[in-house]
């Protein structure tokens, strides 16, 4: 019986989990430079001791209200493909986890999760309005729903996701430290 | 077993491969000189063959074995002087030594390879017992480690030979378990033969990523100094301000001690105590502040020790960065090694003859850019045998030598490094140039004939276009010279080419030393900052939005701007990001930066609020995210930590929809008349000082450059001062020693270099501060100060500036080189012109010229003036000097009107332009000028007004 942990963060109402072999580490005070460009959910880019950060929103990706930058806004800075065993990669990944390495905006964390690997069950085909090929499955917890985010995924999806006419008005401020 | 034969085969392959990259050019140098060929040479070829041999041999490659076996034979021969090494032989032996190559590329199926045509051509040298050896494949699998093992560790070029050492090919890339070779018992003699050619330096090899890798971390370790440098200037300025803090509160202290003891002495006056508490309370106040003394000024004195320590560290980094930004470099020897073989071969494909010259083969560039220069100079020198060096017959038929010429060179300048191909060909003819591209519908009828020549002849680069008329084994491989341009453009290079038909053709590559860091301008556009690369930079221009100025204008919906009579077209950096607004929104008076950037031969503006500063960047490639965005080449991150996106010249203009052609054709159409008239009346000056209480002016035309010079760097010798400039010494002269001007009081530690143009031999104009750069209306006034080097004066901005002569300054300062025209011989006939010019700067300036030459000038102030005056009398003058654009009656008009006059067509006429290379040349020829010059080459108008003179002369 292996063990597994997660971060999890709240975004709009729901709770979402990212397993944390695939995290590199949580910054607090970030700043980071817009770009301008034709990807819905890429922010800018961060410079975090040296090497360059691709800063990204999720909510953009699943769907969700573009988070607000404030005083609780974290970046999660995930591993790259590199930096992560091929094998955990291929079990939990869920999809290329890339060479660059990627930022994700987040409100604040709440708690690391430690769960059973079997009580992560298969996601349903829509589990609260996400779409299913974000998702790597959920967690039941005593009083709300883990979805564990699909990181190959999402990072997928974000190199698909075009800015439309109707996207939300990107954020474009920055935030000092 | 296996893996030792394995280690072994890989380091013969590598030594064979060394052996085989002496042994070419030895064989292409023995070419033609049989007779008197160097002993040393033929040896060497036979030992390196030798050693092919036995290395394979030991190791039961069989094919490899043979085929050097029988060369070998044929050597010998050579060697001891049975056999003349002819041209044949040589074929043969390269075919041999390509035969090898390819074996060695996978031992395992060395077999495939057929080498029959080199025993064929090697028979006739060889005896029958020789002859024996048979030519056909060997009937069983040569013992050789497994194929898939070998093929990936040999042909991929994982290492960079290093500085110093004869670089080989191709040199094999060794499995990390291989790094420490068990020393192969086969491969120890020719290992040892290959190190006695390296004596001397010793070398070694080293993993490309272990290079890579270092080159970051020095990046890194630039950026944490450049860091380090920023935080220190912060906390400088917070320790200042915390000394004032200190010093006020030492201040409020020394003034409540001085109240305290007027009050206790009051108090005194009644007690008389020995030690009060209030004397207690008086002697802690004096200790406080000694203290505060104290905490001053070791805060004072800290501070300088800490700067020597940075300064130390900021010379150290920096060395360390170009090191190891010099392991990545290889000299151009990797790329021009090959050259020879690769020219004998073409020539001989093509039925040429060529003579090789190659030169610079010691200049280095980064590893990255060597590589990708291979193709395209490889298609240019293949255009250069193909198209340009015409056949031996017809060259002959010509009366050039039977041989073409054809000379590669590489060499430095302005910080980068140029490749020169040169050839003595037929030129590319720009008529045909033009005809062509309208044939493919590269351009219109109408574009193509409004291009100078040397525009059409670059018109060969442009996409769809390929000048071989039929398709040839040796360069119509329907990759065009455009493939090669923008190879050459993706690594920040250019290319150009000049030509002339009949003499032949010069393309010259300039390219950056290093992709890795790269100088840049930092610019501000909705708050943020950008980095654009030096190279795309062209020059900087601001306008003043509130002096009414209409520099920026609306054409066809987008936003241009008139620059020196082209029009530029606009692009906002801000609306094509779809970023924020300008911060403060759009102030009218706020001043518009313009970044004129470059784009292959057209230029357009990019506007940005503001410009920061020049920095060295370091380029870090954009994420795979980003990666689709045009406008950016990359990212950089800043001292303060932030990143900064490298804008894309070229991409931007693509992005922004630019089309150049519509731009300069607008020119022409509606908007001349205004155009031209603009570009009569306003000057762009460089206005500078010399003392703080002098200004001077310059036409900024006549400028090619402005240093910035620390005065440490001037040198002095033989009691005149020089600094390096682009690689040569560059003679200084001060204005205030030859002129009649103020000299500086104390001199700055900065000086700015004011570097001429059109000057045959310029000097560099020292000068203490440079102002700013004006476009405006000018009238000179050259009565109120004259002298030597004054061209005379004129109010800017409510000054008195000095426009500055430096042709007199310069003939004041070095006699021996400038004033080679006597004024006696060059006016013999006493001529007489007649100038027209409606400019009074340009009318002031050239008659001052003409007479300090010796001519007799009379000035009218344009066309209808002159044409007055040459009707009221026909012999006035005995040549007419004309600027072209002037109100009512332009240049161009007033010839016509002296061709079509009876008395007057004979008069020689020549115009004047106050641009370069503008587009009015032919208009003047097809009018009848004799000459057309530009106004501010005084030496070339004085060569021309002499030669007009005296053919008109002659011709009478």
């Amino acid at each position: 019986m292996a063990e597994r942990q997660f971060v999890s963060l709240k975004m709009d109402e729901h709770l979402f989990g990212i397993d944390i072999l695939l995290v590199r580490e949580i910054i607090r005070e970030f700043a980071f430079t817009p770009v301008e460009h034709s990807l819905l959910a890429v922010q800018g880019l961060l410079n975090l001791r040296g090497q360059i950060i691709t800063v990204l929103d999720p909510s953009c990706v699943l769907g969700m209200t573009p988070r607000e930058l404030g005083p609780g806004s974290r970046c999660l800075i995930l591993k790259t493909a590199a930096e992560v065993d091929p094998d955990v990669a291929a079990a939990i990944a869920g999809g290329d986890l890339g060479a660059d390495a990627v930022g994700l905006i987040i409100d604040g964390v709440a708690d690391v999760v430690t769960v059973d690997e079997t009580e992560v069950d298969s996601p349903p085909a829509n589990a609260n309005g996400v779409d299913a090929q974000y998702l790597e499955g959920v967690v039941k917890l005593d009083d709300s729903l883990l979805l564990v985010l699909k990181v190959g995924g999402l990072l997928a999806g974000a190199g698909e996701m075009k800015v439309t006419a109707d996207s939300p008005e990107r954020g474009g401020h920055v935030l000092v430290p | 077993m296996e893996t030792i034969d394995q280690e072994v085969l890989e380091e013969l392959i590598v030594e064979s491969q060394e052996h085989l990259d002496v042994i070419e050019p030895d064989l292409l140098s023995m070419e033609g000189g049989a007779q008197g060929a160097d002993p040393e040479v033929i040896n060497r070829i036979f030992r390196g063959i030798h050693s092919i041999k036995g290395g394979f041999g030991f190791l039961g490659v069989e094919p490899v074995q043979r085929l050097a076996h029988a060369m070998e034979n044929v050597l010998m021969k050579v060697r001891d002087g049975e056999l003349a090494m002819t041209t044949d032989m040589v074929d043969v032996m390269l075919a041999g030594v390509d035969r090898i190559r390819e074996m060695m590329e996978d031992v395992t199926v060395a077999d495939a390879v057929d080498p029959s045509a080199v025993y064929a051509g090697l028979q006739p040298w060889l005896d029958d017992a020789e002859a024996v050896i048979p030519p056909a494949p060997a009937p069983q699998a040569p013992p050789a480690p497994p194929a898939p093992a070998a093929k990936d560790i040999v042909g991929k070029s994982g290492f960079i030979p290093l500085r110093g050492m004869q670089s080989g090919s191709a040199p094999a890339e060794q499995a990390p378990e291989a790094a420490k070779p068990a020393q192969p018992v086969a491969a120890k003699g020719p290992a040892r033969e290959a190190k006695a050619r390296h004596q001397g330096t010793e070398v070694l090899r080293v993993r490309v990523d272990l290079l890579n890798q270092l080159m970051n971390l020095a990046g890194e370790l630039v950026l944490a100094r450049n860091q380090m440098i920023q935080s220190l200037d912060r906390k400088l300025t917070d320790s200042q301000a915390g000394t004032g803090m200190v010093q006020a509160l030492q201040t409020a202290l020394d003034e409540s001690r001085r109240r305290l003891r007027d009050a206790l002495q009051d108090e005194g006056r009644g007690a008389g105590t020995a030690s009060s508490p209030a004397e207690t309370l008086d002697r802690e106040f004096t200790l406080l502040a000694d203290r505060l003394r104290q905490v001053l000024s070791t805060r004072l004195s800290d501070l300088p020790g800490m700067n020597a320590n940075l300064v130390n560290l900021d010379v150290v980094t920096t060395e360390l960065q170009e090191n190891i930004m010099r392991t990545r470099m290889q000299n151009m020897d990797t790329l021009f090694g090959k050259l020879p073989r690769q020219v004998r071969d073409l020539s001989r494909k093509t039925g040429r003859e060529v003579f090789l010259e190659i030169s610079g083969r010691e200049v280095e560039l980064d590893k990255s850019i060597i590589e990708a220069l291979s193709d395209p100079l490889n298609h240019m020198i293949r255009n250069s045998l193909d198209h340009g060096i015409e056949p031996p017959e017809e060259r002959e038929a010509l009366g050039k030598p039977r041989s073409g010429r054809l000379s590669i060179r590489a060499f430095h300048a302005s910080g980068q490094v140029n490749i020169e191909i040169a050839d003595d060909g037929r030129g590319i003819d720009p008529e045909k140039i033009r005809k062509i591209a309208v044939e493919k519908g590269v351009v219109t009828r109408e574009q193509a004939d409004a291009m100078d020549d040397r525009e059409a002849v670059m018109l060969v680069m442009a996409p769809g276009f390929s000048t071989a008329e039929q398709v040839s084994d040796i360069s119509g491989r329907g990759v065009g010279m455009d493939v090669v341009r923008s190879n050459i453009e993706a690594l920040g290079g250019s290319i150009d080419v000049e030509s002339t038909v009949g003499e032949g053709t010069v393309m010259t590559l300039k390219l950056p030393l290093t992709l890795a860091i790269i100088p840049s301008l930092l610019v501000k556009v909705g708050g943020r900052r950008f980095a654009v690369p030096q190279v795309g930079l062209d020059e900087l221009v601001r306008l003043r939005r509130n002096t009414g100025d209409k520099s920026i204008e609306t054409v066809q919906g987008s936003e241009v701007m008139r620059l020196r009579g082209k029009l530029l077209p606009l692009v906002r950096l801000s609306d094509l990001l779809g970023g924020g607004k300008p911060e403060g929104g759009e102030d009218p008076d706020r001043a518009v930066h313009i970044l004129v950037l470059k784009v292959n031969e057209d230029r357009y503006g990019l506007v940005v609020d503001e410009v920061l500063d020049s920095e060295e960047i370091v380029v870090k490639p954009l994420p795979g995210l980003l990666k689709d965005n045009a406008c950016y080449a990359g990212a950089t991150i800043m001292g303060d930590g932030g990143v900064a996106m490298i804008l894309d010249v070229v991409g931007i203009a693509e992005e922004a929809g630019l089309r150049f052609s519509e731009g300069d054709l607008v020119l022409h159409g509606e908007d001349q008349g205004d155009a031209y008239r603009e570009r009569t009346e306003n000057q762009t000056l460089l206005l500078f000082r010399n003392h703080p209480d002098e200004l001077f002016a310059l036409d900024l035309a006549m400028v090619a450059r402005i240093e910035a010079v620390p005065r440490e760097r001037i040198l002095n010798v033989g009691g005149k001062e020089y600094i390096n400039y682009e690689h040569e010494s560059l003679r200084l002269v001060r204005m205030h020693d030859h002129l009649p001007v103020t000299a500086p009081e104390h001199e700055p530690e900065e000086l700015f270099v004011i570097i001429p143009k059109i000057v045959k031999q310029p000097m560099g104009i020292v000068v203490t501060a440079c102002d700013d750069v004006v476009t405006m209306r000018t009238s000179l006034d050259n009565e109120s100060l004259t002298g030597p080097g004054i061209m005379g004066t004129m109010v800017i901005n409510g000054e008195l500036a000095i426009f500055l002569d430096i042709y007199g300054l310069f003939e004041a300062a070095a006699p021996e080189i400038y004033t080679g025209m006597d004024p006696g011989s060059t006016n013999p006939a006493g001529l007489r012109i007649l100038l027209a010019e409606d400019t009074a700067f340009f009318r002031t300036m050239v008659q001052k010229y003409l007479e300090d030459l010796g001519y007799e000038v009379e000035a009218v102030k344009d066309g209808s003036s002159a044409w007055a005056r040459l009707n009221e009398d026909p012999g006035c003058c005995d040549l007419v000097l004309t600027d072209i654009e002037m109100p009512e009656m332009d240049g161009i008009e007033l010839t016509r009107r002296i061709r079509e006059s009876e008395t007057l067509a004979d008069l020689p006429v020549v115009t004047l332009t106050s641009l370069q290379g503008d587009d009015t040349h032919r208009a003047c020829l097809e009018a009848g000028v004799n000459a057309h010059e530009w106004k501010l080459d005084r030496e070339k108008l004085a060569g021309t007004i002499r030669r007009v003179a005296s053919e008109a002369k002659n011709h009478g």
